[in-house]
């Protein structure tokens, strides 16, 4: 199947470009320092002032969530613009004539930048994922805040976190292929990460929970659905899976039918 | 060999390319000319199946470029030299493409080698300059060792010694037996170059047809006499079926008498001659007559250059 799908060739063509990238690197360089710098930060300054949080917060408290707030943001944008740029930038600069010429079934191209995007940012975002965790958990041990890996839901919102990364950066790429324009992609996904939610809180909570930040609130947090009109675990993966699907599938289709 | 029938791309209500047919045959250098917007970008791309034609086909050894498995065994193409990656070496961009066609790394350094880019190897190809591309992009071309080049101006921003490079590797590829086909806008340079040239104007071919016969048959030739009897002599000629025009300077231009007949014509009516020359058309001004009325026509429907190529 692999043979047919995603010759070894043109696999390895798409590994060789994404390695030899400069803003690769410069990626995984922001995503780590935002990741552990900015998740330090939050968990020192929480230790810090633990004295001063109402009863109702500490019940509410989520140790692994707390962790991944605000430099996960970081590393999501990053990650999903790499994957724009690694669509948007051949059209830019006319390299993806280029390409088709070497690789005249387009869809054996965007499959296998589907499989290096996909499994670079998947090991990428587990890393830092897990390297976050046990960071946050190292200050949260001071106060006897911290928590297992194997306690409930705890791998699963580790794990799922560093996942979400590689999502984000697939659905980066399918834009990047569908509006071939990199600000254009990195616009539309932004938007659909930041403003969607915020169209969507106003038609209620059912349409929001559609959306992928709040699967991926979900998806990070130990405490599942909860008070806050959370999208359940089951319910953040489908919603999850249904927009990287239907990216796809649209970039998919129209790799094939436009001129370039 | 590339074959082409019927070739049709229209985008709106402009028409690109017009019902384009030809064959490029093998074992010689096939110009492809015309002016800037003439459609022989968009011929090409659709010939390598990146553009999708209105209507007909193109073929490239009998098969389209899309039926190819690995193509660049089979055709290797320069578009655009702009097309490089900013951020990259030229040995990964080339590393990249060969891999993709189970082409060996030991080809990326014999290609280097033979375009002279192996001192600039390592370098980001971002900051080459446009000769630099050139090269890269013909490295490219070169990987898969294709028995069938098309090259898209490939001389542009190349040096008086590149162009020459080129010439001889142009030269040198299709007296190997490959089919070379090279779009330029520079007649002077096809003149160097080729052996067969095809002339796009406004998306149709008007021109297909060898070199030599289109020196022949496009190339016009004149006399210039100058004399202090001018419009004696000027009726004279006239009498004897000569087309003459008078030149700025008062000089006469004579077109359908040979310079020695014009000789024995004024001695015989003691008549002087201060000048008498033969003036030989060149390749270029007959290439200009035949796109320059299209070229201006263009110009006034406000079509801009390159539109849609």
């Amino acid at each position: 199947m692999s043979r047919v799908l995603v010759p070894r060739g043109v696999l390895a063509a798409e590994w060789i470009k994404l390695r030899t990238l400069r803003s690769t690197y410069f990626t995984v360089l922001v995503s780590a320092v935002a990741a552990l710098g900015l998740g330090a930060f939050d968990l020192g300054n929480l230790v810090a002032d633990r004295d001063a949080m109402s009863a109702e917060r500490r019940a509410a408290f989520d140790p692994v969530r707390f962790g991944f707030s605000g430099g996960y943001y970081v590393v999501v944008l990053a990650v999903g613009t790499l994957g724009v740029s690694t669509a948007s930038s051949e059209y830019g600069s006319g390299l993806i004539r280029t390409t088709f010429t070497a690789v005249p079934r387009r869809r054996r191209v965007f499959a296998a930048k589907v499989v290096v995007v996909g499994g670079a940012t998947l090991v990428l975002g587990e890393v830092i994922a897990f390297a976050t965790f046990f960071l946050g958990q190292a200050i949260l041990a001071d106060e006897h805040l911290e928590v297992g890996l194997g306690a409930p839901h705890v791998l699963r919102a580790v794990l799922a976190t560093g996942a979400f990364v590689m999502v984000f950066a697939l659905i980066g790429l399918a834009l990047g292929v569908i509006v071939r324009h990199t600000a254009g992609a990195i616009a539309a996904l932004f938007g659909l990460f930041f403003v969607a939610p915020m169209v969507t809180g106003a038609a209620g909570d059912r349409l929001r929970n559609g959306t992928l930040q709040q699967a991926f609130q979900a998806l990070s947090s130990t405490t599942g659905a909860d008070a806050a009109g959370r999208p359940s675990t089951v319910t953040a993966v489908v919603v999850c899976l249904l927009w990287v699907g239907v990216a796809l599938a649209v970039a998919a289709w129209v790799i094939e039918r436009r001129d370039v | 060999m590339i074959e082409v029938r019927g070739l049709t791309k229209r985008y709106g209500a402009r028409v690109a390319v017009d019902d384009v047919t030809f064959t490029v045959e093998p074992g010689r250098v096939t110009g492809f000319l015309g002016p800037n917007g003439s459609g022989k970008s968009t011929t090409m791309r659709m010939i390598l199946g990146l553009v999708a034609p209105t209507a007909g086909h193109a073929l490239v050894d009998g098969r389209p470029h899309r039926a190819f498995d690995r193509p660049l065994r089979r055709v290797g193409a320069l578009l655009d030299a702009d097309a490089v990656p900013a951020g990259r070496s030229a040995y990964h961009h080339l590393a990249s493409i060969a891999a993709s066609n189970d082409i060996a790394r030991g080809r990326v350094d014999e290609v280097l080698d033979v375009v002279g880019l192996r001192a600039a190897a390592r370098r980001r190809a971002g900051g080459f300059s446009l000769g630099m591309r050139q090269r890269l992009g013909i490295a490219v071309a070169l990987l898969g060792d294709p028995p069938v080049l098309l090259l898209d101006e490939p001389v542009n921003g190349l040096d008086p010694d590149g162009v020459r490079w080129i010439r001889t590797l142009l030269r040198k590829s299709a007296a190997e037996g490959r089919t070379v086909f090279v779009a330029g806008h520079l007649m002077s340079e096809m003149a160097l170059t080729a052996d067969h040239v095809i002339v796009l104007s406004r998306g149709r071919v008007i021109v297909d047809t060898t070199i030599a016969e289109f020196v022949r048959g496009g190339a016009r030739g004149d006399v210039l006499v100058r004399s202090p009897y001018g419009p004696r002599l000027s009726a004279l000629l006239t009498a004897r079926g000569a087309t003459v025009t008078v030149e700025p300077d008062g000089a006469l231009a004579v077109e359908g008498l040979a310079y020695s007949r014009i000789g024995e014509l004024a001695a015989g009516e003691g008549l002087v001659i201060h000048e008498l020359v033969a003036r030989q058309g060149s390749l270029e001004e007959a290439y200009l007559r035949i796109t320059e009325p299209e070229a201006v026509h263009r110009a006034a429907d406000g079509v801009p250059d390159g539109a849609g190529a």
